[in-house]
């Protein structure tokens, strides 16, 4: 054949393009993502999932949970907001300040919000105007931070605190990123709704939770038989003649779902904490959140009764 | 088909001049042997004819269209892809933004509130440069009273500062206010967190000063209501 090796060249040209700009370049420079240290409290992030969660991953994975739901979160942007978390006690000043910074408020009005502390002073796009703002604060005797307030409909919606990162995916073994949302995300699910009873009944029967829902059932994963005089201690709590009792598969599956969270706040992925009363608001809240996070698993997996 | 392309060659044994009839005739009677005299072809003489790829010039078009792809493709990734750096993911566009962003630690954060306090209480004197005023104000910036000992520097802003004193080798003779008791200076925070950022402005290189040291320095020298002399500020202990 005729200029057999040009086309083999450009063939190869062609694919080798392609490869090293969508495989090879993204390893390059995600491939070694690795766990890591969150200040200030240095939790390890993200940790391992418990046992339990392991196998619900798997029945997640098994039952096509993909095709209708995602695990991750998108973001548009991010503002910044002025905290203050403690008006200090030369409230003259403090009043002065805030009003320097908010020219719409009335001497009232700042002094209301002051009172109301932890207050959001200011909410805006420009960095430097809100750090100006709070050193403004600051210098007036007030405790006044700034917070990275991320933005976007998917925020909105309650379904995440920031957008997913690749380290929130280190320990998803496949990764079940999911492409349509015909149901929702579920990357904090287990933030959003703790409960694990809601989460049995709604697998039993997605209808008795959701009264518009498209979900199809798993009766399946749940054994059923006649009721007695009373309901069974471990049946579900669902009207009718039957007991309907998780087996062991449901209960890994929500085990799963319950574990579901990403709302450390991270380098790349910056987010607000949660107030707490207290000194340096960043310090003590991170730890708070950091608490939270390396135990809500341990907690969530221990109020299900145990398998059979 | 290109215009170069070799025309068949004429099949042999059909003759120009004899007439369509015959012609026929003798073609068909012909046939079977020129199919055997014919080209290298395996089934008949059109066969002999065996097309070859040629280089004909890619239209410039194609050529341009790729390299306008790429060109815009550059500043799209020079515009979004944070330098292909590995924590720059998401809607933010570069390493500095999302430093910018994290949340301040402890001895940042003193300095942010010092340069704060600096522009409200020092900045009309010392200037927002730290070199002061000649003849007037004593600059800061590289003076030995502010890069020295943390406990004169402490009592200056306190009690204030009065008579001659030597700075970078000059000598002023001025007098500077207590600042200790007005606020936001009554506080010992605010007094830390001026003091450090003066130890690091314009070049100065220093230690913060903590607010515990302000404390200890407010509680030795509880009773004073004078101004500093320049003398009785190198009888203190360093």
């Amino acid at each position: 054949m005729r200029h057999g090796p040009l086309l083999f060249l450009g063939l190869l040209g062609a694919m080798a393009l392609s490869w090293l700009g969508m495989i090879a370049t993204p390893q390059f420079q995600l491939g070694n993502v690795q766990p890591t240290n969150v200040p200030p409290a240095n939790v390890l992030y993200p940790a391992p999932d418990p046992g339990l969660a392991n196998v619900g991953r798997e029945i997640y994975r098994a039952n096509g949970c993909a095709y209708c739901h995602t695990e991750v979160v998108r973001q548009q942007g991010a503002l910044v907001s002025v905290v203050i978390s403690n008006p200090g006690t030369n409230a003259p000043a403090t009043i002065e300040a805030l009003r320097k910074i908010r020219g719409d408020l009335t001497a009232p009005e700042a002094e209301r919000l002051l009172a109301a502390t932890p207050a959001t002073a200011l909410t805006t796009a420009d960095k430097s105007a809100a750090d100006r703002a709070a050193e403004a604060m600051s210098a007036s005797g007030a405790e006044a931070s700034v917070r990275v307030v991320p933005t976007g409909p998917e925020i909105e919606r309650g379904w995440g605190t920031r957008l997913s990162v690749a380290r929130d995916y280190i320990y998803h073994a496949p990764f079940l990123l999911g492409s349509i949302r015909l149901g929702p995300d579920l990357t904090n699910v287990g933030l959003r709704q703790p409960d694990a009873i809601w989460h049995l009944v709604h697998l039993y029967d997605p209808k008795l939770k959701v009264e518009r829902s498209i979900m199809p059932r798993y009766p399946f994963l749940f054994e059923q038989r006649p009721r007695g005089a009373q309901p069974a201690s471990d049946a579900l709590p669902i009207p009718g003649t039957q007991d309907v009792i998780p087996k062991p598969e449901a209960y890994a599956l929500v085990a799963y779902l319950l574990s579901r969270r990403a709302d450390m706040p991270l380098f790349e992925a910056p987010a607000p904490m949660v107030m707490s009363s207290g000194a340096e608001g960043g310090s003590t809240n991170a730890q708070a959140a950091a608490t939270n996070a390396t135990s809500a698993p341990g907690t969530n997996s221990s109020t299900e009764t145990a398998p059979r | 088909m290109s215009r170069k392309s070799k025309r068949p060659q004429t099949i042999p044994g059909s003759a120009s001049g004899v007439a369509p009839g015959a012609g026929r005739a003798a073609a068909a009677a012909s046939q079977p042997a020129a199919a055997f005299q014919g080209g290298p072809g395996l089934w008949g003489p059109q066969d002999a004819f065996e097309p070859k790829a040629d280089a004909s010039p890619v239209p410039v078009w194609l050529v341009i269209l790729p390299i306008l792809l790429v060109y815009f493709g550059m500043l799209h990734l020079d515009r979004y892809a944070g330098g292909f750096n590995q924590v720059v993911q998401g809607p933010y566009r570069s390493y500095q933004q999302l430093a910018g962003l994290q949340p301040k630690s402890g001895p940042e954060m003193l300095v942010a509130k010092g340069e704060a306090i600096y522009a409200l209480m020092c900045l009309t004197c010392h200037q927002s440069t730290g070199l002061g005023s000649p003849g007037q104000y004593p600059p800061l910036a590289q003076s030995e009273w502010v890069l020295g000992s943390p406990n004169r520097l402490i009592r200056i802003p306190l009690h204030g500062l009065t008579g001659p004193i030597q700075v970078k080798g000059q000598s002023w003779n001025g007098s500077m206010p207590a600042f200790g008791t007005t606020p936001p200076l009554d506080s010992d925070e605010n007094v830390a967190a001026v003091l450090t950022y003066i130890r690091q402005a314009w070049g100065n290189q220093a230690g913060p000063i903590l607010p515990e040291q302000v404390k200890a320095v407010r509680a030795e020298t509880s009773s004073r209501t004078t101004q500093w002399t320049a003398g009785e500020l190198q009888s203190v202990p360093e």
